[in-house]
């Protein structure tokens, strides 16, 4: 056997191991073409820019927006790197979370380069292959930066537990570690943080359904927890109450009664009267909150958090967030891209 | 002013077919009219430009590259602003669709012969053109209205921000004030600040009004900037010890305060990667200004 026959093995094996995977080179030259055009004057400095964008997007925990859709496009790496060439990670980043930019026009080209450059395989630059699934694979990622001197490289999970954490106060966690959903999470402190965030949600909401202020209308009007009638909650305001109080109109015909109260005591008594299901009603409604909550359109990290369309003239892209319980809010705009329209006739010259 | 050599202007003629054969397209050779054969102007000063007839290789060119200039009065100047033989021709669109204000500022273009044919190298709105001081590759800078000044940078003419008005001298935020300043740009770029020590803080007073100044700080570094738009800045002022935004946006670190008031204040200037745009005060917040920005020459 020729003596140099294993060194040659070992150096092929080594090549193999060292060198960049030519279809990893390959997505780079891709994505830089796609977002810099060709012939792109400075290839060089692109695939940088893109390699410290990502750095930011990892480091700012931005890459929780992996996954999550918007319009029809499911947001992936190669649509945040290309919405982060625009205008810079951090003001990316601040899009995303908050809805503010700068201006309108750079909110829809961010979320045009989102939708435009999406599908692009830019694992050469995240080092991470394109997973198929809804959650992130770049959480667990460490920050990276070829810039980062002092060693202080963290992990994004972790950071995310804390914040989570942080925010959490006392409140009986019966969901138990692992609540969030198991297995689409890597981390499991990520997990167990928004198991009990979610938690502390359910609690709230128990805490309101059974207070005597507003307290869900009671059989009697009376609060679970302090016996009181409800004046003021949800029973003094309901359409049920006003009717049963005579002043609708009489061309109103309500429901009778005795068929509501029949149909209320087969619910909750079972059909032999009381109140022996009401609590086994209420573990059950309970118990299928968690779940509700971890339906999840954004990979989980937001319960309940999707990106509303960006369809309109204005150009002006909203995010929605409702937190599945019919509460719904909206992160705007900021005030200066809400100048009234008035205001642009100031500067006609 | 230097004449341009008559030998020289001759053969560019000649390089011309007749009018009738001649190619129509937007990258045949320039046909100077017999009356300004003999001379092409350069150097520093006005550069007048005159009406030109309704058909000509002139026109023809401009309309190629510019296609509003068709059906509409345009008046020509042909001028070599790099007085390298080849001269560039400047045009200017007098038709109501092309024209603002009063003095009437119309759309003025300056196209210059390539290695790709004919481009377009500079294109802004203006009443009166001036060459320039020589710049980068010997080329002549470009004055328009006596207030704008576009340098050549090779590629194409970019607007001097600096030579607009009071420049914004950037310096590094001061240790205590970076974290305050930092919130400015949101809690994402306050994370990568903590992460990464190449993101800095850059930090100007500008005065924006006869004894009231504001803040003027930029986020710079790896992640803080895009390609396109540049790095974001934020129009401060100080108000009961904490900041109040008068202004957000992005460019780059070309900033200068105009001599234009607008409310009592003066408008910002601010360069980007691909143009310039011009803020102005609303009464409340510095805006952005409609039809002041632009982008520079074909890109």
């Amino acid at each position: 056997m020729n003596r140099f026959a294993p060194r040659a093995l070992a150096a092929v094996l080594l090549a193999a191991c060292v060198l960049p995977a030519a279809p990893a080179r390959a997505s780079v030259a891709d994505f830089v073409s796609a977002t810099c055009g060709t012939p792109c004057a400075d290839p060089v400095g692109e695939e940088q820019r893109a390699r410290d964008n990502w750095s930011a997007l990892t480091a700012m925990g931005t890459t929780q927006w992996v996954g999550s859709t918007m319009g029809s496009t499911t947001v992936d790496a190669s649509g945040l790197l290309a919405a982060s060439r625009y205008a810079g990670a951090s003001e990316l980043d601040r899009w995303l979370t908050t809805g503010v930019t700068a201006d309108p026009a750079v909110a829809q080209q961010m979320s045009l380069a989102l939708q435009q450059f999406s599908g692009i395989d830019v694992s050469g630059i995240t080092g991470i292959s394109k997973d198929a699934s809804a959650t992130d694979p770049y959480a667990n990622q460490a920050y990276a930066s070829t810039s980062t001197s002092t060693g202080s490289s963290s992990n994004l999970a972790t950071n995310l537990v804390n914040a989570l954490q942080t925010s959490l106060n006392s409140g009986t966690a019966f969901m138990g570690p692992g609540g969030g959903g198991g297995s689409g999470y890597c981390n499991k402190g990520v997990d167990d943080a928004l198991g009990a965030n979610a938690q502390k949600y359910v609690n709230n909401m128990q805490s309101l359904a059974t207070s005597s202020e507003f307290g869900f209308s009671q059989l009697g009007g009376s609060a679970i927890s302090s016996g009181q009638r409800s004046a003021s909650g949800y029973y003094g305001s309901s359409c049920l109450d006003s009717m049963l109080s005579g002043t609708r109109d009489m061309l109103f015909k309500p429901p009778a009664l005795s068929s509501l109260l029949s149909q209320l005591s087969s619910m909750f008594g079972g059909g032999s009267g009381g109140c022996g299901n009401a609590q086994t009603i209420m573990a059950q409604l309970k118990n299928s909150m968690p779940n509700g909550v971890f339906a999840s359109g954004l990979g989980g990290f937001f319960p309940h958090a999707s990106m509303t369309s960006f369809e309109g003239d204005s150009g002006s892209a909203t995010t929605g967030f409702a937190n599945g319980f019919g509460l719904a809010s909206s992160v705007g705009q900021s005030s200066i891209m809400r100048q009234p329209a008035s205001l642009t006739s100031l500067f006609s010259r | 002013m230097r004449l341009f050599p008559l030998t020289a202007a001759l053969a560019l003629s000649a390089a011309g077919l007749p009018a009738a054969a001649a190619p129509q397209g937007v990258n045949a050779p320039l046909v100077m009219p017999r009356d300004r054969v003999d001379r092409v102007p350069s150097g520093a000063g006005e550069i007048r430009l005159a009406q030109i007839p309704g058909e000509s290789r002139e026109r023809t060119l401009v309309e190629g590259i510019v296609p509003e200039a068709a059906g509409q009065p345009v008046e020509t100047a042909v001028y070599d602003l790099d007085e390298d033989g080849k001269p560039e021709l400047v045009a200017r669109l007098l038709g109501p669709k092309s024209c603002e204000g009063q003095p009437a500022r119309c759309r003025t273009v300056v196209l210059r012969s390539g290695r790709n044919g004919w481009e377009k190298v500079l294109d802004r709105k203006s009443a009166k053109v001036e060459a320039g001081k020589m710049g980068f590759g010997g080329m002549r800078a470009v004055v328009l209205d006596g207030r704008e000044t576009f340098n050549w940078d090779g590629d194409g003419y970019r607007m001097d921000v600096a030579a607009a008005g009071a420049p914004v001298v950037f310096q590094d935020a001061p240790a205590s004030f970076r974290g305050p300043l930092l919130s400015q740009f949101g809690p994402g770029a306050v994370k990568l600040a903590a992460r990464s020590p190449r993101v800095a803080v850059k930090v100007a007073s500008a005065s924006v009004r006869d004894g009231s100044q504001v803040v003027v700080a930029r986020l710079e570094g790896p992640g803080a900037c895009g390609a396109v738009l540049g790095c974001p800045f934020r129009v401060l002022q100080v108000k009961s010890g904490a900041y109040v935004t008068l202004s957000e946006g992005l460019g780059d670190a070309k900033m200068a305060v105009l001599p234009v008031m607008r409310t009592g204040y003066r408008d910002i200037m601010v360069g980007s990667p691909r143009g310039w745009s011009v803020y102005g005060w609303s009464g409340k917040s510095y805006v952005l200004v409609p039809g002041e920005g632009g982008l520079e020459g074909r890109k």
